[in-house]
């Protein structure tokens, strides 16, 4: 009786049940929808290609701006400069507004 | 599946590759069809949930970390599916019952006890389908497929000292059902520690 027997031998008598694979018609379909899935998020080739803002952290990866699809990607170098002039437009507001508080 | 192959199919499927995906498909399938199957106790809705679990898993394909376990990955993805369904389901089941429209029904036999090979399969499908969810989960999880307790806990979001407790639970509960010859169903989760 399993009931009687170790745990561990109910464990093993459940890894022994079998099971049936999924309907073929709806597995093919299933993985259609996955390639094409797949196929439509793989990484435009700035992305892949510059480590730049892929080593920052996740938190910091909202910063990166994304580009409309009927954009040509631009390049790394563009995108930091970018980025680093909003950054520094941000500081720069922050502060006259500080200033204009009277609290700077 | 080594674990340097898995860290290497990570890779490919971070960067979109579809026979990546293929090999991860071909291993993973089965099983998570099996445990769908056994957590809804339903065929059909078992494949619709596993469409969703590997719709999920193809849509955060480029977020999946360096060195993700696919295993552990796809079988929280599966049982979170799951628990979606489940929820959407009792509000179905809530909003029929108001409307005074057909009861919703829950099939007794799973899928498998109708199918088992043996008796002994049988009554285990039998003693299995008839726990509550939270005690099957965790025993297809470390008996069917094989995952540690640890992993087990970390699929279904609890600590791994309330995973050996559920899971010790859970085969006390199985074992006593091996014994009742005619298992009563539980079908939502927490009833039977209420």
């Amino acid at each position: 009786m399993i009931a009687n027997e170790e745990p561990d031998d109910l464990l093993r008598a459940l890894a022994s049940l079998t099971s049936p694979a999924p309907a073929a018609a709806r597995d093919a379909r299933i993985r259609a929808r996955c390639h094409a899935a797949l196929t439509r998020r793989k990484p435009r080739s700035w992305q892949a290609r510059g480590p730049s803002w892929r080593s920052l952290r996740p938190s910091w990866r909202r910063l990166r701006p994304s580009w409309p699809r009927v954009f040509r990607p631009a390049p790394d170098a563009l995108v930091d400069a970018l980025a680093a002039v909003t950054v520094v437009y941000g500081i720069v507001v922050a502060a006259e507004g500080l200033r204009l508080a009277g609290l700077f | 599946m080594d674990r340097e192959s898995e860290l290497a199919l990570v890779d490919r499927l971070r960067a979109g590759d579809t026979a990546a995906f293929d090999a991860v498909h071909a291993a993973f399938n089965a099983r998570l069809y099996g445990f769908l199957a056994r957590l809804a106790r339903s065929r059909d809705v078992a494949e619709d949930l596993l469409e969703d679990t590997w719709m999920r898993f193809v849509t955060h394909a480029d977020q999946l970390r360096p060195d993700t376990r696919l295993g552990p990955w796809l079988f929280t993805v599966a049982r979170n599916v799951h628990v979606t369904w489940c929820r959407a389901r009792a509000v179905e089941s809530r909003a029929t019952a108001t409307l005074d429209l057909w009861p919703v029904t829950v099939p007794f036999d799973s899928p498998f006890e109708r199918t088992a090979g043996n008796e002994l399969e049988r009554r285990i499908e039998a003693a299995l389908g008839a726990l509550p969810v939270e005690a099957r989960e965790v025993l297809l999880l470390v008996g069917m497929e094989g995952l540690t307790p640890s992993e087990a806990a970390a699929v279904c979001g609890v600590t791994p000292e309330a995973m050996r407790q559920r899971l010790k639970r859970a085969r006390a509960e199985l074992s006593r059902r091996l014994d009742d010859p005619e298992p009563k169903v539980v079908t939502r989760f927490r009833e039977a520690e209420s």
